[in-house]
């Protein structure tokens, strides 16, 4: 049978850097086809060579044993292959029907056809299964929605190739399981998908076939029945990578941060957690559980309506995140990009932001200290840098987190929250982070982890907490606890809030 | 792409020494020893203020009250002078003054949440009409001859006053910005606030404190405008804003925060000093001068956005 789509020895380099040498990447009508590797592994640019975005330096494309050339992402398009990259590109100005059909809206003459183009949107969520109205502003949707709004303007117009670059990367657990839905939909209805991901599990779930890629090379390619998940991961970092739960038991201490009760707005509805010296906290539940809400109080980046906290025995009522950072509480926070980086400035002006005023001799900087604590810190955390003057942008995912990890343990806290530490992280990373955040713990911190997915909630917890509309309902031993357990507590509360 | 990148951080150096080139030829009485110290005391005020506006940018935002609060805060000094007080106090007064007006522009925009372009619009509306009320639209002349040689003509170690004005507040600026957790804060601040907040940044006292600082830079130039004409005029500054923000621009500054420089805003400034002193000597019609800067202006701009700038 002849590919849909077939990429044939594809190179491409970059100033400084060969991205891919070599790569051959096919995929067939009504097959999943998962791309993985570790960050930098060059995923990205060949799904942008198929997209259209970039040219290749050698290689050639063909669509259905055609071959052609992509003179940019309008001429993909025209070959029917769609790409639904990580950020999302909703407008939230508009409404769900002007979305998906932005680029080819009905027209009456030079005038918009309101009815006609409401309609045609109607008609490619039903055929796609998704339960969403065509009249509904997209400033309402939740990000989930808004990943199916995205998928629903590339199947707009019939695609034959649809490449998904981690589109479950800002999703809560339900939220997949309606994403895997469509994609066996779209499977169904003869389309071939390219499927760009981090996660095993969704590997495992969904795809047919997968490629590995390392360092811009092809490793392997074959059925997805032949991998497992330590095949996978070996074949990813060209090593093994320790990935063990510890089982650590809760000690029966006072408890570090205690919060009780704490409301703000309609997220957090009266939440209450103990959290420990040298245990790690996961925080588990669904997306718009208050996970973040929560967390926001405790490091005084937002202030609690009402309820009380207590931070070793003290009454804790930080005004401002300052405020909490002065009594040992650092938040870690989810989204990088916006918040965890100021991604124009140095790994080292990032490394150093949050603490200039604890190094002023007369009231001038010490910056050969702060240049001082900035490097060992990177070097602490494994920062791959060719040096900590580089802006923070150039460097992969992983590096990044590893620089605003940096940045906060560098601040000698007494109390971590960490919001999505390995969101977007290979594997490699991954196992790094998790080790630090497991010798955060031994050295004594009280660590808070909150993560959507579950599987690293129980490898790295040694209790975990579940959310649901806003409360914490329930905390169980990490050791007892399973993916199913903790489901069943994050949805049975949703329910009764609902 | 690279190419207008290359131009437009080209664009300061080869200006000025293009326009110093030109006027060189074109005049005879542009490149000595006197009409440099005649074309620094001419802009000491821009180059001054220029300084300020560079911080303000830095932040992503804007202060278009700079040249009306010049002209009232050179009226007000003429005054208190005219008052018979000492010109120590005046200066003082005058001083103290611009820090209020800046507190005022800063705690507006920040604690208001209102837009700095549309509060220093505003305060700029507020200060031209006091200007001209407490004047009755006639400049007031000062009598001090302490004070008008003193920063006019009166030199120290050689450089005349203005001068060496220019250099403190040049070096002080630069100082603050390099070497204090506060300047270093701002461009962290400019370029995602959202960020700098969670990093425990005191971000609106930070801002209040950029506006305060621009301020004092303006109450120093307005004592050397009134100084330079011996008076104060409610008209004395006309194209003062423009031309502060035309030397950011120049000098590369991103108007969207995160990014600016202090010594290329320093070449800006003395391109438009020199353009200014140039023009005059060549006889060139005074309100030519707009047309020219305004292209300069739209020049900077249009490279910035042709290099990819952000």
């Amino acid at each position: 049978m002849t590919p849909l789509l077939r990429l044939d020895g594809i190179s491409k380099g970059f100033p400084g850097v060969q991205a891919l040498q070599d790569v051959s990447l096919d995929v067939h009508a009504g097959e999943v086809h998962a791309v993985m590797g570790e960050n930098g592994a060059g995923k990205s640019t060949l799904m942008k060579i198929a997209a259209g975005l970039y040219r290749p330096d050698a290689g050639s494309i063909a669509v259905d044993g055609a071959a052609t050339s992509f003179a940019g992402p309008a001429d993909a398009t025209a070959h029917g292959i769609h790409t639904v990259f990580q950020e999302l590109t909703v407008l939230d100005n508009l409404d769900v029907g002007r979305n998906v059909m932005m680029g080819h809206e009905p027209g009456r003459g030079p005038l918009l056809d309101r009815r006609a183009l409401r309609r045609a949107a109607q008609e490619v969520l039903d055929r796609l299964g998704i339960a969403l109205d065509a009249a509904t502003p997209a400033a309402r949707l939740s990000t989930g929605a808004r990943q199916m709004v995205e998928i629903a303007r590339a199947c707009a117009t019939a695609p034959r190739v649809l490449i998904l670059d981690e589109p479950t990367s800002s999703l809560g657990s339900h939220e997949e399981e309606t994403l895997f839905a469509l994609i066996d939909r779209l499977k169904a209805m003869g389309v071939g998908i390219v499927y760009i991901t981090h996660r095993m599990s969704e590997v495992f779930r969904l795809a047919d076939r997968l490629t590995v890629l390392r360092d811009g090379r092809h490793v392997v390619t074959g059925p997805a029945a032949e991998f497992d998940r330590d095949s996978l991961i070996r074949a990813m970092v060209g090593r093994d990578v320790e990935d063990r739960s510890h089982g650590m038991v809760s000690r029966d201490l006072p408890p570090a941060l205690s919060v009780a009760r704490v409301t703000r707005g309609r997220a957090v509805r009266g939440a209450t957690l103990r959290l420990h010296e040298g245990e790690v906290l996961g925080l588990a539940g669904l997306m718009g559980a208050g996970r973040t809400e929560l967390a926001r109080l405790m490091a005084g980046a937002d202030q609690p309506d009402s309820g009380s906290m207590v931070l070793f025995g003290a009454p804790y009522a930080p005004r401002d995140v300052a405020e909490a950072i002065a009594a040992g509480v650092v938040y870690v926070p989810e989204d990088r990009k916006d918040l965890g980086l100021v991604l124009s400035l140095s790994v080292a002006e990032n490394i150093s932001l949050p603490a200039y005023r604890q190094h002023r001799r007369a009231g001038l900087l010490d910056l050969a200290a702060l240049r001082r604590r900035a490097a060992d810190w990177a070097g602490r955390l494994g920062v791959k840098a060719p040096s900590p003057a580089v802006r923070v942008d150039t460097l992969s995912g992983g590096n990044q987190q590893k620089v605003v990890l940096a940045k906060w343990l560098a601040m000698a806290p007494r109390v971590v929250l960490l919001d999505e530490p390995t969101r977007g992280v290979d594997v490699g990373a991954k196992a790094e982070i998790h080790a630090r955040i497991r010798a955060l713990a031994a050295d004594g911190a009280a660590v808070l982890v909150i993560s959507s997915e579950l599987p690293e909630v129980l490898s790295v917890a040694d209790r975990i907490a579940v959310m649901a509309g806003g409360r914490v309902v329930g905390t169980v031993p990490a050791a007892k606890a399973s993916e199913e357990s903790l489901l069943a507590l994050a949805f049975a509360e949703d329910e009764v809030a609902a | 792409m690279r190419a207008a990148r290359l131009a437009r951080t080209l664009l300061p150096y080869a200006g000025l020494i293009g326009l110093i080139v030109y006027f060189s030829l074109a005049s005879d009485f542009f490149l000595n020893q006197r009409n440099f110290e005649r074309l620094i005391t001419d802009s000491a005020t821009l180059i001054v203020v220029s300084l300020g506006m560079t911080l303000v940018i830095l932040l992503g935002e804007i202060d278009l009250s700079v040249g009306a609060v010049v002209a009232l805060l050179s009226v007000l000094l003429a005054q208190m002078l005219g008052l018979g007080w000492p010109w120590p106090v005046a200066v003082l007064g005058a001083l103290a003054l611009g820090l209020l007006v800046g507190a005022i522009n800063g705690a507006l925009t920040v604690i208001g949440d209102i837009p700095s372009f549309i509060v220093t619009l505003g305060t700029s509306a507020i200060a031209t009409g006091l200007a001209f009320i407490f004047t009755g639209a006639i400049s007031v002349p000062i009598y001090d001859v302490v004070f008008l040689d003193l920063f006019y003509s009166d030199t120290i170690l050689g450089l005349t006053v203005p001068l060496l004005l220019c250099i403190v507040a040049f070096a002080g600026t630069l100082l603050a910005l390099t070497r204090t957790a506060w300047g270093r804060e701002l461009t962290a601040i400019g370029a995602n606030a959202a960020a700098a907040r969670i990093a425990g940044v005191p971000v609106r006292r930070d801002k209040v404190l950029v506006f305060v600082a621009m301020g004092g830079l303006v109450a120093v130039g307005a004592i050397l405008s009134a100084a330079r004409l011996g008076s104060g005029a409610p008209g004395a500054a006309p194209s003062l804003t423009l031309d502060a923000i035309a030397a950011v621009i120049i000098g590369g500054a991103s108007l969207f925060g995160g990014q600016a420089s202090l010594v290329r805003t320093l070449l800006g400034a003395l391109l438009i000093a020199v353009l200014n002193n140039g023009m005059v000597l060549l006889n060139i019609n005074v309100d030519a001068q707009y047309v020219v800067k305004g292209v300069i202006i739209l020049l900077a701009v249009v490279l910035e956005r042709l290099g990819g700038g952000r």
